[in-house]
């Protein structure tokens, strides 16, 4: 066993400020400053001190909070390209441990590997690497500022490392830093059992580092995802003859969500045709689904829906995000209550033939009326519980303007007579969409009512809206 | 127009906090304008701002109705109003009740507590769908005094409304009345109305949604719209209920309190017996003439204006605080009288000083006295406890202070409702300083990089300038006590306060006098107990007590080191201004050191007095007198004013002011640059000096110096009470250097300086410490005698920071157990084991810093094995820390160290590089360029320099000052904020002070750049 370590010390500025910056930059954390740039630093602030301290010194700092789950995102992809060189992967706070003593001869050497490795991970980014025996030895390594990889030096070097390099608590450090201690090799001195009393933690983890303990570590695994291809036999026009390719790949989706206990929302169905560019099916549904058979009435409703521009020559289907299945209780006699699932399944075959035609409607928080409510993804439940005066049904956004006749509104040419009103709306300053209105139920001879309102600024008439 | 007329009934103010967008007098003068019978201002469980309301009403000549709105548990919502002075007494009752029940700032009332009303009016505020059954709880309530509000607010659905509580009111016969809910005094105030409800939420406006008003309605609407949208009756409803509110708050008739009076005498009686025999104990061999006729004289005045029970209220508190052995002194004006003196209230002699009586108490003023008496900071509660105790919760409580907002507060606020992000507000609120004013908002923005043209930040400074100056809460009076001997709660709501044990009313210090009540400010002065713990420490070296009656008076030697500025710690003369000053002014006699505390204020040296007093005591200027009045106001400061009672004199006896007319003259002198006051004064004074023939050039520096004053301004009784600390903790400093800084010690936080000053000051003085230890050492700091019977202070564990009081009660139970304990399982937490061991409190026992922390570091066995089996293991060989290692360890721990001082181990470097000690500066002359460094102990800017910052540099020898002026204070301000500085700059020597003119600022690491460029430069020279 041999142990890679990479350390992307950089991390947290690199995420939230991408490129190099020519200003002052600090990445922030719950009111802290969470690292620095060059710039930064040379003005003097420091990581771990209060914003407020670091504005003091340098008021032109450029601050963004720290993306906790871009970095995530970022370490697992460079975890995920580490694979080429490596079955052992492990993410480590910021850092990629590697083991690479068994793929060393097939790279060329530890050299070599070592050298392909940071090209292929660490040439765009502040990283610093070292290996030893041990993953947590190579870890304190690169933590402790050295790069390169040591073999029977590693005790050597490790012993004198300063005590920052172990990944310990800030206190337990304060503590080490209060018997005097500035280097792992002045702790190692220190007689073990008093030391395994005062911080149980420690002589483990030098075994560990030592390689005399075992170090079992969470091994990184890929997100699972599923993209399968069938090339058809022949070239086909229709449903009926991409059932059999589209049915035997939803079956094997199925197996492989079933093996992971996952579920999908969406899926993706790529067509190849002979000349024009492939056609690609995205459908979303309104609960996950497991179940080949019903996605493939999905799928079938999505086709039908669709104008191919030419024969289909292969399928592909593929699914991007998968989530964890949430099981649900079956029931005891069937047609009682938990439709749930049946809305849902309209809903699905709803959007699969209309496609993005079909929205749900909110209420929302708001006194002006175009701003009262909203789309919604279908499926979705409205949270408001604002109460609502007398509105019309069909409303126009954006208000039609009427025109005057004799002093009075009209419409289509007809007077409109106010009725029950004013309702008046002052309100939205603070975004810009300030209003001042007066609105009126108006009704014209026939007895058709409207929603009237005039605009308090410049005196003018629109119509806002028709009651059914 | 009565016919027609109308009165607002429903409108809350600024006070109902975080929902009235319009200040009280706004609403008054808005209410006035647009013609209306009479306003009730009608906070919501509150009666804050109805003085406010009072006053301007009174100017403005409208009927104002005293009310409140009230929201029971269970949501039934109603109006009273105060019919008359026993409504108004039961209001005052049920607000307090129900304020008393709830946590400060809140308040519950549920539909039992409706009792005793019979003096108010009720009108019913119906929900949005309106409750048959609260209408019948109401009218069984209330009977004929009920009435239904009915409040158009054009929010849809109005007609509607209004014809379902007309069916509701014929069908249980009570009638309508018109109101308006008003929040705001006009329409343009709904962006702050609503900006209010997203601060009191907690969110940011855009999401408030349906907790903001849907329109701006809730103003003071003109008649001609109101008569558009109510019937006629509705209206003339609200006249019929204004007509029968009669109560103004006039009405309010204040009795003080009289429990001391023995029986059979009446207070006058009293007060002579008390005065006569305090006269006789003061001068045994007989009351001078001078004095007797000063007391006779005061005693008429006070008989006449009927204040004998507000002296005997002060007596009899200073009599209980003196007989708990609690150090106390009064002052303002009124309690440096000679029946004051003689009352034991004070301790300045009056025939050692001329103080104007009439300023405090006057014929022409029916307003009561003002006696300030100060407590020894550490024992104030016990005094107040024993108000609440002696006169009862309903009789007594502190007065309110009202928390308004201030620019970096509303600026806070106001961001955040406005939904800007976090970064965004702390870049904001810090360019923001506290004396900022908001039209200063522009210009800080833009400085700081905000980009002011966006229109988020537009709004925002447009909402922070009206905002700044609102009522945020009520917080508690620093020391204002209410007494009464009436029940309170009949003149004002009481409510509780955050501290516990504390009720406060709400009024504040200003509406008490615009209302005539009585306040005596009990405050809390550190200087009280510093000289109380002296007085007890110095009496055990030499075994006897000591107390005022032992300090000398006027002393040659403690003036001696007053002149040489030797005053660190010595109150009020202490502070960085005054030392400069005490050189210069040498003071020698007592006058000189009151003139000394008053001259060193912002308002003298604003008005320019400052250097005309030095050069005319300094004989370099003569002094000259326009005429033989002024000479003889202004002959003791010669012809300077440097007091506010020459300031007025002055204008009495130069101007022609009468006496009242002086006295509007003060008030409006603290208050010049809030009120503008202050030009009818000026035309007044100077036409006034000008006809009695003083030239036009004398009555204006006249002005400019009264000006100057603002509310810094210092009256000379009150200096008086300061100066004769002064000189007792000054004589107590010279006499018993050991036991004046262990009382410092165990006094603190208190004063201008922190510990390791105290302790370097005495250090100098040749006070020996001893560090503090574990076994040795009390909570406070003690006096020890070493071997040869001299007294060392022993440094107290309050000086460990981190270490609780609760974790030294501990240790002290453990040295109970005699010297067989095993200190390595003392039973304190893990935490106060580490600061001990930090603070060396075991270098005595367990040797260096790392042994202890080794020792301590183990965990505690379970309690069992405490006893039975003491675990031996081996201590490894640690290091001893370098010395200056354990400098900075002891100045984390403890804020100072015996063993040295942290630029100490650097002067070696400091020196090749050409720095000067703070020793070596006495060497160098005036003019001369210097190079000093040092740690930076205070950093001061004040508001008044402009921009120029103080920085008092300390090293291993002693204080430095350097003066930073702006320019150079913002070039280099990165360096300017650390906490180890070099300075280079000019030496400026006067009467021996010393300053040091920055020219450059440097930080600590610039001593590596300077060395090498130092040695490369020196290696140059040197090679041919």
């Amino acid at each position: 066993m041999y142990w890679l370590c990479l350390y992307f010390h950089a991390v947290p500025l690199e995420t939230c400020f991408p490129g190099s910056a020519r200003v002052p930059c600090a990445v922030a954390e719950g009111g802290y400053v969470a690292a620095v740039n060059d710039i930064a630093a040379k003005a003097g602030i420091r990581a771990g001190g209060t914003l407020e301290s670091a504005l003091a010194v340098s008021p032109a700092l450029q601050i963004r909070p720290r993306d906790r789950s871009r970095e995530v995102a970022w370490l697992h992809e460079r975890a995920a390209r580490a694979f080429s060189f490596t079955s052992m992967v492990s993410i480590s706070g910021t850092s990629l441990l590697l083991e690479i003593g068994g793929s060393e001869r097939l790279f060329g050497g530890r050299r070599c590997l070592v050298e392909q490795i940071s090209q292929a991970l660490a040439s765009d980014t502040a990283c610093r690497h070292a290996g030893a025996p041990t993953a947590l030895g190579a870890l304190c390594l690169a933590r402790g500022g050295f790069t390169g990889c040591t073999t029977s030096d590693f005790r050597q070097r490790f012993a004198a490392l300063a005590i920052t390099a172990l990944p310990l608590p800030r206190a337990t450090l304060q503590r080490l830093g209060d018997l005097g201690m500035r280097q792992v090799g002045d702790c190692l001195r220190l007689p073990r059992e008093g030391l395994r009393r005062r911080f149980p933690e420690l002589p483990d983890l030098f075994d560990r580092a030592h390689g005399t303990r075992l170090d079992p570590l969470p091994l990184y695994a890929p997100v699972p995802r599923f993209e399968e291809r069938i090339d058809l036999p022949s070239a086909v026009w229709t449903w009926t003859g991409l059932q059999p390719a589209v049915d035997h790949l939803l079956c094997r989706l199925e197996t492989a969500l079933r093996r992971c206990a996952h579920a999908v929302d969406c899926l993706e169905l790529e067509l190849s045709h002979r000349h024009a560019a492939p056609t690609s099916l995205k459908l979303q549904f309104a609960r996950p689904h497991t179940g080949a058979r019903m996605l493939s009435l999905l799928c079938q409703e999505r086709l039908q829906a669709e104008q191919l521009p030419e024969a289909v020559e292969s399928v592909v289907l593929r699914t991007t995000v998968l989530r964890p299945m949430e099981g649900s209780n079956g029931q005891l006699f069937p047609g009682g209550p938990g439709q749930e699932g049946v809305e849902g399944d309209l809903l699905d075959h709803l959007q699969a033939r209309l496609r993005d035609r079909i929205h749900g409607l909110a209420r929302t928080d708001d006194h002006r009326p175009e701003r009262a409510f909203r789309n919604l993804t279908p499926g979705m439940k409205s949270l408001s519980e604002m109460p609502i005066s007398v509105r019309p049904l069909w409303f126009l956004h954006p208000a039609q303007r009427l025109s005057l006749r004799h002093k009075q509104p009209s419409y289509q040419g007809r007077p409109l007579y106010l009725g029950a009103g004013p309702e008046r709306i002052e309100s939205g300053w603070w975004d810009g969409g300030d209003i001042a209105r007066d609105y009126f139920i108006a009704h014209d001879r026939s007895g058709a009512r409207f929603w009237i309102f005039n605009d308090l600024r410049n005196g003018q008439w629109f119509l806002q809206g028709i009651f059914a | 127009m009565t016919g027609r007329g109308y009165a607002e009934l429903h409108c809350i103010s600024s006070f109902t906090f975080l929902r009235g967008a319009s200040h009280p007098e706004e609403l008054v003068a808005e209410a006035s304008r647009l013609g209306y019978a009479a306003l009730a201002i009608t906070d919501e469980c509150s009666l804050c701002g109805i003085v406010r309301a009072h006053q301007a009403a009174r100017t403005h000549a409208l009927k104002l109705i005293i009310g409140s709105e009230f929201r029971l548990e269970g949501g039934l919502r109603f109006v009273l109003l105060a019919q008359n002075r026993e409504g108004y007494g039961q209001l005052c009752a049920l607000i307090t009740q129900g304020r008393r029940a709830a946590a400060k700032g809140d308040y519950r009332l549920c539909r039992e507590d409706l009792k005793n009303l019979s003096g108010c009016l009720a009108l019913w505020l119906p929900a949005d769908v309106p409750d048959v059954e609260e209408l019948r709880f109401m009218k069984r309530q209330f009977g004929d005094a009920l009435w239904v509000l009915v409040e158009r607010l054009l929010n849809g659905g109005d007609e509607r409304r209004l014809s379902l509580l007309q069916n509701l009111g014929h069908e249980y016969d009570i009638p309508l009345v018109a109101s308006s809910d008003v929040h705001m005094h006009v329409p343009d105030r709904r962006t702050l109305q609503d900006t209010l409800t997203a601060i009191r939420l907690g969110i940011p406006v855009g999401s408030a949604g349906a907790s903001l008003h849907s329109n701006g309605e809730r103003h003071l609407r003109p008649l001609l719209r109101l008569q558009a949208l109510y019937e006629d009756a509705l209206l003339a409803q609200t006249v019929v209920i204004a007509n029968r509110c009669r109560f103004s708050l006039d009405e309010l008739r204040y009795e003080y309190p009289g429990e001391w009076l023995p029986e059979g005498l009446t207070a006058r009686e009293y007060l002579c017996f008390l005065t006569e025999e305090g006269a006789r104990r003061r001068w045994s061999e007989g009351v001078p003439v001078r004095v007797s006729t000063l007391i006779a004289h005061e005693l008429e005045v006070i008989a006449e204006l009927g204040y004998e029970a507000y002296f005997l209220t002060v007596h009899d508190i200073v009599a209980f605080a003196r007989a708990r052995g609690i150090l106390c002194q009064g002052r303002g004006s009124a309690a440096n009288s000679a029946v004051c003196y003689c009352l034991g209230i004070t301790e300045v002699d009056p025939s050692r000083i001329d103080v104007l009586f009439e300023r405090f108490i006057s014929r022409e003023r029916n307003e009561p006295p003002d006696i300030d008496v100060d407590f020894e900071h550490e024992r104030r509660e016990e005094v107040i406890q024993y108000l609440f105790e002696k006169y009862g919760r309903d009789r007594a409580a502190m007065t309110a202070s009202v928390i308004t907002y201030r620019t970096r507060s509303a600026v806070r606020d106001v961001a955040k409702a406005l939904g800007i992000e976090m970064e965004l507000i702390v870049r904001m609120a810090r360019s923001v300083s506290w004396w900022d004013e908001p039209t200063d908002l522009f210009r800080r923005f833009k400085q700081a990089g905000i980009s002011v043209s966006h229109p988020v930040v537009d709004r925002l400074i447009r909402l922070v300038q009206i905002l700044v100056g609102f009522p945020r809460h009520l917080s508690q009076h620093a020391g204002g006590v209410v007494l009464s001997a009436t029940p309170l709660t009949r003149m004002v709501p009481i409510e509780n306060a955050a501290m516990a044990g504390r009720t406060v009313i709400q009024w504040d210090k200003n509406d008490l006098d615009a209302v005539g009540l009585l306040k005596i400010d009990c405050l809390a002065l550190g200087i009280l107990t510093v000289i109380r713990k002296t007085f007890a420490l110095a009496g055990t070296m030499e075994g006897r007590t000591l107390s005022f009656s032992n300090v000398l008076p006027e002393e040659a030697d403690v003036y001696a080191m007053i002149q040489k500025a030797d005053t660190v710690g010595v109150f009020q003369i202490e502070s960085r201004a005054q030392m400069a000053m005490l050189p210069r002014l040498k003071p020698a006699i007592f006058y000189d050191l009151v003139i000394q505390i008053a001259i060193v204020r912002p308002g003298p040296i604003q008005g320019e007095m400052v250097h005309p007093y030095l050069r005319r005591r300094a004989g370099l200027e003569p002094v000259h007198y326009p005429s033989p009045e002024v000479r003889q106001v202004l002959e003791r400061t010669l012809g300077v004013p440097i007091f506010q009672e020459q300031v007025i004199k002055l204008a009495v006896v130069a101007a022609g002011f009468s006496s009242g007319e002086a006295d509007r003259l003060r008030r409006s002198m603290a208050a010049w640059h809030r009120n503008g006051m202050m030009g009818h004064f000026e035309r007044r004074l100077i036409d006034g000096m000008r006809r009695r023939g003083y030239p036009a050039a004398y009555a204006q520096q006249i002005f400019r110096q009264i000006r100057g004053f603002g509310e810094y301004g210092f009256p000379e009784s009150h200096a008086a009470s300061f100066a004769l600390l002064a000189y007792v903790s000054a004589w107590l400093k010279h006499h018993y250097p050991q036991a004046y800084v262990c009382a410092l010690l165990n006094s603190q936080p208190m004063g201008f300086y922190a510990p390791a000053q105290l302790i370097q000051d005495a250090r100098q003085h040749g006070v020996r410490f001893l560090p503090v230890d574990v076994v040795r050492s009390e909570w406070d700091s003690v006096l020890e005698q070493d071997g040869r019977g001299c007294f060392c202070v022993r440094l107290g564990l309050r000086e460990v920071k981190g270490l609780g009081r609760e974790g030294f009660e501990r240790i002290r139970q453990h040295r109970l157990g005699g010297a067989g304990v095993s200190w390595e399982n003392l039973p304190v937490s893990m935490h106060d084991r580490r600061c001990l061991a930090e603070a060396g409190a075991f270098e005595g026992l367990l040797g260096h810093r790392r042994q202890a922390h080794w020792c301590l570091q183990r965990p505690l066995p379970p309690p069992l094995w405490r006893i039975t089996a003491p675990l031996y293991e081996g201590i490894p060989l640690l290091k001893r820390p370098r010395l200056p290692e354990e400098v900075i360890a002891d100045y984390r721990q403890l804020g100072f160290s015996l063993r040295g001082h942290p630029i100490g181990p650097w002067r070696p470097r400091l020196r090749c590089a050409g720095v000067v000690s703070a020793a070596g500066l006495r060497a160098c002359a005036s003019g001369e360029h210097v190079v000093v460094a040092g740690l930076v102990v205070i950093r001061q800017r004040p508001a008044t320099a402009s921009g120029v910052v103080f920085v008092t540099l300390e090293d291993e020898t002693g204080p430095v000052n350097v003066v930073v002026w702006g320019g150079i204070a913002e070039r280099d301000r990165t360096a300017l904020l650390q906490n180890r500085l070099i300075v280079s700059g000019r030496l400026q020597r006067e009467a021996r002070i010393v300053h040091v003119i920055a020219k450059r600022l440097a930080s600590w690491d610039a001593l590596f750049r300077y060395s090498e460029a130092q040695a490369s430069c020196r290696l140059r020279a040197e090679s041919p």
